[in-house]
């Protein structure tokens, strides 16, 4: 028989676990003992890229006895959570994976330390501008990252019609995204919906003249933006470029190659940065193509955005994870390994290492590299206080659209306010 | 996450039975008289559970109520503001959106649950050929219920492309991605929360099973049928246990999280319609560094549903019959 009483214990100890959500664990960091250094690495990625980083943890084993590099990995999604856990509780590994979002909120914090004196040969200093907040070099970057218009070969070929040719601005990709469907038809649609990417919406920002954020940390670009964006995916939308809201939606909410729909089959064109083309052309089953990503008033909206290695400051071995970065970013071996998984090299000789005897997906990006010189203007790094929230923004914003629950003005609006208190203007 | 928490506390707590309590209970002046020695060798046993109560729950949660009026970023030593995280909440317009969520979610979630759960006890109730294994196979779901991986399977199944879409257009019904549209995300989540209705089954099941066999006798001398028999016999002595399980479910629905988290990858969406409390929580303390924000949250979530289970309990003098009262 229950009594009024018998179960309150039990039931206020299960509503009293709400108040202990917030609580967190520990890890441990790595320790050295007698001058061996046993260094801790920390990254985001796919198993392919776990087993590339590790062969080269182990490079730096053999070159240097006695010290030993040990990696962890995590998916994307889980990777920050974790790492921002870890610098909680003091226990962040020597080296850490870092992306531009997160990068000053982690030297605001004091937890990274100053990369200026490690040697890293011929490495492009262009490309190191993008690691540095307050003038002081804190991430080096794996390399350059630009956005780029990926297509589908044999769905071109088959339509008959030509790829613009460079520079063709957003319009243009926007009207061959039209003519596409209209040839191709049954069901086949000219492009991805990509108004809930951030990296094209930095690049169309850039081709516009603005920015996401400026160097001194405030917003670059301002409601009119937005709008002019969503209007755009809208207009494409309307036009029966790219799939109406329901078709589209996995691919706004979640992105990625997997379920684009280039891979899906479903549309010809889509855009992203160019190191994930690898990624891209592994599952899709016909070849892709390569092309130079739109351009603007301000012409190509090219803009390298950090995403590269930084050193926990409270590492208990700073030098030996110097020179960890200097095995990874000048050694011949690591070159080797390394290929393109995660940048276009900044370093002449690492491309030239890539280079010989590349095939597949690596010989279509070298091929396109040739085509025309890169020089991606730095992205700045986003405010402290921003972490994901302009992916977040951007893309509830886009959500709402293709539901119909917000016009693109009401979603420019919406996520300008958010992005706006958010960096706290 | 605190789902299976609650879900498994919720298991473990014994199941009432009426008719039984009052016998097992050893008279109140025999439990005092032997207080004095048994106390002290009672506290030694429970030791380890106490240190682990005080410093991995009691500790946090106190931290959380001092991180509350802290502008506390997981990356920083935090600052006190006051009130401030708490009023912010009132213009947070994601946060209200994660309220009516979790409110949906609750008060259609739960009574659905518990309307199943009642209903499959008393096809259960009398004895059967294979009932233990009836029994089992209604379980089952409870058991996987909290785990990652059953959410993993409803993405699969409700998805886009999924199986239910593959499923229906063999009979040529069109439909959408069920979870990825913010139409029909929330409500398939609140199938997949009525679907795990096993552990309130059970315990309805026991309930039934330990019903005192001469009011029914007495009811079919007095000619009453099958649904009077329910209706005037069974429901009335089973309402503590429908109380008990309401309570329960109550509060395990207010804090759900696995679900949205796995199926929406975190984000709570599309357009935030899977964003239930504890998830936006999640997002502002882990994602967005704004601990001090999500502690508050966390916070406002506790006196909310200890708000509610104390209405309940006061609403329960004129619903719920325990054997005890006149």
């Amino acid at each position: 028989m229950i009594t009024r009483r018998n179960f309150l214990a039990a039931a206020g100890l299960a509503s009293l676990s709400a108040a202990g959500l917030t609580a967190c664990s520990g890890g441990s960091a790595g320790g050295d003992a007698k001058g061996a250094a046993n260094l801790e690495v920390i990254w985001w990625g796919a198993d392919d890229r776990a087993a590339i980083t590790n062969s080269i943890l182990a490079m730096y084993g053999k070159k240097y006895p006695g010290n030993t590099a040990k990696g962890q990995f995590l998916p994307f999604g889980d990777y920050f959570n974790k790492l921002n856990t870890l610098a909680a509780s003091n226990s962040l590994p020597d080296i850490i994976q870092l992306n531009l979002p997160n990068l000053a909120a982690y030297v605001k914090n004091g937890l990274l330390l100053d990369l200026g004196d490690v040697d890293l040969g011929d490495y492009a200093k262009a490309s190191l501008e993008t690691g540095k907040i307050d003038g002081k070099l804190y991430g080096i970057n794996f390399g350059y990252q630009y956005l780029t218009v990926m297509y589908n070969t044999e769905l071109v070929t088959k339509s008959g019609l030509a790829v613009p040719k460079d520079p063709a601005d957003w319009n243009a990709w926007g009207d061959f995204g039209v003519e596409l469907a209209k040839k191709l038809g049954n069901g086949v649609y000219g492009m991805s919906d990509n108004s809930a990417e951030s990296n094209t919406w930095a690049s169309w920002l850039t081709s516009r003249g603005k920015g996401l954020f400026s160097t001194d940390g405030k917003l670059a670009h301002d409601e009119g933006d937005a709008v002019a964006w969503y209007q755009y995916w809208s207009g494409l939308r309307d036009r029966g470029a790219i799939a109406p809201g329901a078709e589209s939606q996995t691919y706004v909410s979640n992105g990625g190659a997997a379920v684009d729909p280039l891979t899906t089959g479903k549309s010809v064109i889509s855009m992203s940065p160019i190191v994930q083309f690898q990624g891209y052309q592994k599952v899709n089953k016909v070849p892709l193509g390569l092309a130079p990503c739109p351009t603007g008033p301000s012409g190509r909206g090219e803009v390298n955005a950090f995403f590269g290695w930084g050193i926990s400051s409270k590492t208990k071995n700073p030098q030996a994870a110097k020179d960890f970065l200097n095995l990874w970013f000048t050694d011949p071996g690591a070159f080797k390994e390394l290929g393109l998984d995660r940048a276009i090299p900044a370093s002449k000789k690492q491309l030239d290492t890539v280079s010989q005897g590349a095939t597949g997906a690596i010989k279509t990006m070298l091929g396109f590299m040739d085509s025309y010189t890169i020089s991606p203007a730095s992205q700045p790094a986003s405010p402290p206080s921003i972490g994901s929230k302009v992916q977040d923004s951007l893309t509830r914003a886009a959500e709402a659209v293709l539901a119909k629950k917000l016009s693109p003005e009401q979603a420019g609006a919406q996520y300008f306010s958010e992005i706006k208190a958010a960096a706290g203007e | 996450m605190s789902s299976s928490l609650v879900r498994s506390a919720g298991e473990q707590v014994e199941v009432p039975t009426p008719g039984t309590a009052d016998l097992a209970r050893p008279p109140e002046g025999a439990a005092m008289n032997k207080k004095g020695k048994s106390g002290k060798a009672g506290y030694l046993f429970l030791t380890p559970w106490i240190i682990g109560c005080v410093c991995l729950t009691l500790g946090p949660i106190i931290a959380s109520l001092y991180f509350s009026f802290t502008d506390y970023s997981l990356l920083a030593s935090p600052h006190w503001v006051g009130l401030k995280n708490y009023s912010d909440m009132f213009h947070d317009k994601r946060y209200w959106a994660s309220v009516i969520v979790t409110v949906k979610y609750v008060f259609i979630g739960v009574p659905i649950k518990l309307g199943i759960a009642l209903l499959i006890a008393i096809l259960l109730k009398d004895g059967m050929r294979h009932m233990s294994v009836y029994r089992a196979i209604y379980y089952v779901p409870s058991l996987l219920g909290g785990s990652v991986a059953i959410a993993i399977l409803w993405r699969q199944i409700f998805g886009d492309p999924g199986i239910f879409q593959s499923f229906l257009a063999l009979f040529g019904i069109e439909s959408q991605g069920w979870l990825t549209s913010p139409a029909t995300s929330l409500n398939t989540l609140i199938v997949l929360e009525a679907w795990q209705f096993g552990s309130p089954m059970l315990i309805f099941l026991a309930g039934l099973r330990q019903m005192p066999q001469d009011l029914y006798d007495s009811a079919a001398v007095d000619g009453a049928g099958p649904l009077r028999k329910f209706w005037n016999v069974t429901f009335p002595l089973l309402t503590p246990i429908l109380f008990f399980n309401l309570v329960l479910q109550m509060i395990g629905s207010f804090q759900a999280f696995t679900p949205s988290f796995i199926i929406s990858s975190g984000t709570g969406g599309p357009v935030d319609s899977t964003l239930f409390y504890t998830l936006y929580l999640y997002i502002q303390g882990f994602g967005n560094l704004q601990m001090g924000y999500a502690s508050a949250m966390a916070w406002v979530l506790l006196v909310v549903v200890g708000a509610i289970t104390g209405l309940l309990f006061f609403t329960a003098k004129y619903w719920v019959f325990y054997g005890d009262s006149r």
